[in-house]
């Protein structure tokens, strides 16, 4: 062991190899391990490089405890809870940080690079762009040179970069051969999910400036495939969540509805629209939709509010089919709940008191919906996404004072005045229209698309849409929110690309989402059904003796061929080939009987030849001729291709006799 | 038992490899050659493989699966790289100096790259110290001198050897056991177990008094190759006379005989090793000396020519 330990120490080649792997495996993960993780390695690895230096030795066992302690401490205080997975794989980063303390073998060393690994494909979990996987795949790339820094004496970057590629590259057709046949099982046993990182989306409770605040984010939520026409864009209202119950200040899903909600899904109608919807990364608890709608999906359920949920969050990016008929009406086949009606511990007096003139003015609740939506078309709002701050009183201080509000106060107040006047409403959020791209032919659906609106029930006909923003700003709707707010200070202010009222910019905007689209659509959600439909296009028929066949073929010829460029052994240097030629004919003459023995010069040869075998003289006598000649004639002359070419032709003395005897045949006639 | 266990396996295992590659002086490896198994550091590779299959499976991530599958194809293409480190390397046995038993015996080996580099060779016989050694293409070639211990004298057969490599990620080890053509002439142990006055007394054989210079001197000759350098005239050499030896006037009756009938009691191998030990001390005293064996008789002689003539005839004994 000590032995082993000299030997190795001296390897400082690997030793830097190592830190650099480590210090690239955990340097692109800081957005989700803690930054001060950053400091510890640097300490760890100065002091793994006194050692190595014999400068310093390994640290006693209690400062080790110590160290180990206080990094520990840092986790438990950096993140909420231990056991979530941005904790654990903070865990085992500094596992492989600290391990440099007590790096005494080859084998922890092995350890390291092998766990580095594993900490690589963890940082896949949180991020799944395709600059995540380039980045991956570089992390990757300097754990196989530090990998191979280990079995080199002197561990120079190029031609180890070399071996590498050349190897990267002659996997390549193998491992896309595995990764379309491989079976996509379903999850084994439940895993912490990522936690909600700082991306913008939709939460489910809301307050007013809510939505405004999120609408100044240029991120993606999602996109939409339609097979067919697409409705028109004031039709596009993705229904998302459903709010209805208000403590007077915020809206949030009532907390019934989270538990034996669940409703037998609706039959749908024709016409149908048959649409796919891919979410991007994220915890998803709900699934976005226009009503009424059937997800095709196993692992969803559709609840009592019209809503489709998953039965437990799905993570990642998140793919569906969905069929829906917009006309068909959204009917309860249970008793309506009284929170519908609920004003919480709101004291609004003069919104109820305007909600209590329309209660008496209008017995049937149809009649009061139109006379609040000509209230709104008739007061003079203003729709903007700076609207000020409000009191206690919000919803009075918004209807009667202020008057500036962005969707979610024109939603949350027309609720509020329902309500108070009899009629059941909630709130729905979600996303409203979205931004065409014309490149590819789908729909954006961006987190500035986000919008709230309500839903009032009419006794016979179901939940009715209403939208009171569209009353205020029709051109939001009709154009979209982008069209409308372009101006407007604050709306996408968050975003770098900020650049959007620039014809090119947008071109290029739809450029990169195509292909990030692509992205999402191919490889990240190739799943067993995807994979089906592809074996099945590409196969003809799914069965073991195909799927052998594929996997013989498609593994089989790359390897072979890996193999063939791999083995080949490169071309001999500055090869003469006049010998090589000559040889070839004293070759082809040992098959005809007359081997040159070892060590008998050209010259001897012939003699003996002539002397025992005088059909192959005149023959050998021309070959020694011309492959002396080229031995001593400058390689760039011309009578040296010419006596070369000569030499060539005349390899085999077969051929040979034939010719003269032919040309002789010419001669005698 | 396990070590039983094992112990067959390798017999069988050796029986088979001496019928699939025989000894012979020179060998280029090929594949009937070289083995190729996972190496500890591979079994590590493939477990973390695992452990990255399961993250994918349980997180139904696509990414995850194809770094995967990714490194799972770079496993399968390193065999051929590892393979190719070895491929076409050729080992030519060269000379092994004659050594005492109990030293290590020295085997020169030559090893030729055939056009492509080869790194981290580890060259040695089995659980021997091993030699780690790199070739360029450009250079081709390389000599190695491996260690193998000895323990009894006799013409000393080494076994195979063994070449093995790791190059290019470690996860995989390539090893071939070509049983190369060496042979090693290994002297018995010096060991004086007995002064050599004594085998004065016994009248066989009769050793000058050392203690004054008896032997006459009678004159110069010129130096011979193998000639004891002790009688080297330095002085004559400085003065630019060339090479002189001193020349002592020796009668037949001082003739030095090592006699093996002079050793009784004591066992083969100590009388062979003490015989040696004698035949060393003579050589260091510039003395010419004879050998005595039971069936054999070396002539009286000295220098290098004599010693190593007499060594081996008392390895081979």
């Amino acid at each position: 062991m000590t032995t082993a330990n000299i030997n190795f120490v001296a390897q400082r080649q690997a030793v830097i190899w190592l830190l650099l792997a480590q210090l690239v495996t955990l340097a692109p993960q800081l957005g989700v391990l803690p930054v001060w993780i950053l400091a510890v390695w640097a300490f760890v690895a100065l002091w793994y490089w006194r050692i190595v230096s014999a400068a310093w030795s390994f640290p006693a066992r209690w400062i080790k405890a110590c160290i180990a302690l206080s990094t520990l401490g840092g986790v438990y205080f950096s993140f909420p809870s231990l056991f979530s997975l941005e904790a654990m794989v903070t865990i085992l980063v500094l596992a492989v940080v600290l391990k440099l303390l007590e790096l005494k073998t080859a084998r922890d060393h092995w350890l390291i690079l092998m766990l580095s690994y594993f900490i690589v494909a963890c940082g896949l979990l949180f991020s799944q762009q395709i600059g995540a996987l380039i980045m991956a795949l570089l992390q990757i790339a300097v754990l196989l040179l530090a990998q191979q820094a280990l079995q080199r004496r002197r561990a120079k970057t190029l031609p180890m970069l070399r071996v590498v590629a050349v190897m990267a590259l002659q996997s390549l057709p193998l491992m896309l051969m595995l990764f379309v046949i491989f079976p996509r099982i379903g999850p084994l046993w439940t895993m912490p999910l990522p936690g909600g990182q700082a991306t913008t989306g939709m939460s489910d409770s809301l307050e007013f400036g809510d939505i405004a605040k999120l609408s100044q984010s240029g991120a993606l939520a999602f996109r939409v495939r339609f097979n067919g026409v697409m409705p028109a864009s004031h039709d596009l209202y993705w229904r998302g969540l459903v709010l209805d119950d208000f403590d007077g200040r915020r809206w949030t899903r009532s907390s019934w509805s989270l538990w034996s909600n669940k409703m037998p899904p609706p039959v749908l109608a024709e016409p149908q629209l048959d649409y796919t919807v891919t979410l991007e990364p994220g915890s998803h608890k709900w699934l976005y939709t226009l009503p009424q709608a059937v997800v095709n999906r196993d692992d969803v359920y559709y609840s009592n509010q019209h809503l489709w949920l998953p039965a437990r969050p799905i993570t990642g990016r998140l793919q569906y089919t969905v069929n829906s008929n917009l006309g068909q009406a959204l009917v309860d086949n249970k008793a309506l709940s009284r929170k519908n009606l609920s004003l919480g511990r709101a004291a609004n007096p003069r919104a109820e008191a305007l909600a209590a003139q329309w209660q008496t003015q209008w017995p049937d609740a149809q009649d009061r919906v139109a006379a609040a939506i000509r209230y709104f078309e008739q007061t003079p709002f203003i729709y903007t996404l700076t609207p000020p701050l409000l009191g206690e009183s919000n919803v009075d201080e918004f209807l009667f004072d202020s008057r500036q509000g962005f969707c979610e106060h024109f939603a949350g107040s027309f609720v509020y005045l329902m309500r108070a006047a009899g009629v059941p409403a909630r709130i729905v959020v979600g996303y409203q229209g979205g931004e065409f791209n014309d490149r590819d032919g789908y729909l954006l659906v961006n987190q500035s698309d986000a919008h709230a609106w309500a839903e009032v029930y009419i006794e016979g006909q179901g939940w009715l849409r209403v939208d009171p923003t569209a009353t205020v700003a029709p051109n939001r709707i009709r154009l979209g929110a982008e069209a409308m707010l372009r101006d407007q200070e604050g709306y996408l202010g968050e975003s770098p690309l900020s650049l959007r009222k620039y014809e090119w910019a947008k071109r290029l905007r739809y450029f990169v989402d195509n292909i990030n689209y692509a992205w999402a659509r191919w490889i990240l959600n190739y799943d067993s059904g995807t994979q089906n439909d592809f074996l099945l296009r590409v196969l003809g028929d799914i069965n073991p003796q195909r799927l052998m066949l594929v996997i013989m073929l498609a593994g089989g010829i790359p390897l072979c061929l890996a193999a063939f460029f791999s083995l080949r052994l490169p071309k001999r240097a500055g090869e003469d080939l006049a010998a090589r030629y000559y040889l070839a004919s004293c070759a082809a003459l040992a098959r005809k009987g007359v081997p040159r023995r070892a060590g008998e010069t050209p010259d001897d040869y012939l003699r003996r030849v002539a002397a025992g075998h005088a059909c192959w003289a005149a023959w050998l006598r021309e070959q020694t001729r011309l492959f002396s000649l080229c031995s001593y004639l400058p390689e760039d002359s011309v009578s040296y291709q010419e006596n070369l070419k000569s030499l060539k032709r005349g390899r085999r003395p077969q051929k040979y006799l034939e010719r003269s005897n032919s040309s002789m045949g010419y001669t005698s006639k | 038992m396990k070590n039983r266990i094992r112990a067959l396996f390798r017999r069988r295992f050796n029986s088979w490899l001496d019928k699939r590659s025989p000894r012979c002086s020179e060998i280029t490896l090929n594949q009937r050659r070289i083995f190729i198994i996972p190496s500890s550091a591979g079994l590590g590779f493939a477990i973390m493989l695992l452990g990255l299959l399961l993250l994918a499976i349980n997180y139904q991530n696509n990414l995850i699966f194809a770094l995967c599958f990714w490194l799972f194809s770079i496993f399968l293409v390193a065999i051929l790289h590892t393979y190719a480190n070895l491929s076409g390397l050729l080992l030519r046995a060269g000379a092994a100096e004659p050594v005492f038993a109990g030293e290590l015996a020295s085997f020169h080996l030559h090893l030729e790259a055939g056009r492509r580099d080869r790194h981290r060779l580890n060259v040695g016989f089995p659980n021997q110290q091993m030699e780690v050694c790199d070739i360029d293409a450009e250079m081709g070639a390389a000599n190695v001198i491996i260690k193998y211990p000895t323990q009894k004298r006799g013409a000393l057969r080494p076994g195979r050897m063994e070449v093995t490599s790791r190059y290019p990620l470690g996860i995989l080890r390539c090893w071939s056991a070509p049983s190369l053509d060496w042979h090693c002439l290994v002297y018995p142990q010096p060991r004086c177990l007995r002064p050599l006055l004594n085998s004065a007394d016994s009248g066989e054989g009769h050793i000058p008094d050392r203690s004054n210079d008896s032997d006459e001197f009678s004159g110069f000759n010129r130096y011979q190759a193998g000639q004891s350098p002790r009688r080297i005239f330095w002085k004559a050499y400085a003065k630019g006379q060339g090479l002189l030896v001193k020349q002592y006037e020796q009668s037949q009756a001082d003739e030095l005989i090592l006699d093996w009938d002079s050793l009784e009691g004591l066992s083969v191998e100590e009388r062979l090793s003490t015989l040696c030990a004698w035949a060393l001390d003579c050589d260091k005293q510039g003395l010419a000396y004879g050998l005595k064996l039971p069936k054999l008789t070396v002539a009286s002689g000295s220098g290098s020519g004599q010693l190593s003539k007499v060594l081996r005839e008392l390895a081979v004994f």
